[in-house]
């Protein structure tokens, strides 16, 4: 969790001002006094609240910057691999990333689409290489 | 008690209380054209819930809001603590993506000042 910063808690010159005033009477039981002084906390309040909902909305519109960078940087790498047409040996399925060099597919795409590969056998594969084995086996 | 069922709309997210469970759920993303008007019948549902029932449990799941979303639900925190201070059993839990590494820190600024049991508890996204 990352360290919660400071806050900057917004004080208008009208709260400077309007505590001023209060000063001037405190003590006071006039309607006018108690009047003011409640407007003064509700105004405080408010004020408060703004500054939260700023706070709050600045976190989210980073979240979402975030998420668009996210989502941009797939769509580039996605596109990318849309445009080309990958040379690919007829019988290792290696594929030719310049003139000379040929790479496994399963690092090819790690590399590239942060695809990662599990290894298994398909059945026609366990036939052909291990049949003879497997008859061997049954018998 | 009055029923409140809102369903989530693609900005919108839905509102609605249980009466059996005594649980007000919001769930989805929130930023609605005009969020006053959305969140309007809400608060007053909310003021007079709160006004009948002795406790209430509410289960925020909103992954984004807009500012005046935001705004709005700060409302609906004020009048749960406004009823907390009068004695009420009010709990809310917010829920959120743990896979977020954002999610947590708005969870706690939505929690700071607020004055009722406020449970943060990570979900898988």
């Amino acid at each position: 969790m990352t360290p919660r910063k400071e806050k900057t808690v917004i004080k208008d010159t009208v709260v400077q001002e309007a505590e001023e005033i209060l000063s001037l009477h405190s003590g006071e039981a006039s309607l006018l006094y108690s009047k003011f002084k409640a407007l003064l906390h509700d105004y405080e309040k408010l004020l408060h609240k703004l500054d939260k909902v700023i706070t709050i909305s600045d976190k989210y519109q980073v979240q979402l910057m975030e998420k668009t960078d996210q989502l941009n940087s797939a769509l580039a790498q996605l596109n990318q691999l849309k445009k080309i047409i990958l040379p690919i040996c007829m019988f290792c399925k290696k594929i030719r990333t310049d003139a000379d060099y040929w790479q496994q597919i399963e690092s090819y795409f790690a590399e590239h689409i942060e695809v990662m590969f599990s290894h298994g056998i398909c059945p026609e594969c366990m036939k052909e290489k291990y049949g003879e084995l497997l008859a061997n086996h049954k018998d | 008690m009055a029923p409140l069922d809102m369903q989530p709309t693609g900005s919108s997210p839905k509102v609605c209380f249980d009466p059996l469970t005594g649980i007000l759920e919001l769930s989805g993303d929130s930023y609605p054209e005009n969020s006053f008007e959305f969140y309007s019948p809400v608060l007053s549902w909310l003021k007079d819930h709160l006004q009948e029932t002795e406790t209430l449990q509410v289960h925020f799941n909103i992954a984004y809001m807009n500012s005046s979303s935001i705004k709005c639900v700060l409302d609906m925190l004020d009048l749960m603590e406004e009823a907390e201070a009068a004695g009420k059993k009010i709990l809310i839990n917010w829920y959120y993506d743990r896979e977020n590494p954002r999610a947590l820190d708005l969870a706690e600024e939505f929690a700071e000042d607020v004055g009722v049991p406020f449970h943060i508890i990570p979900v898988e996204g």
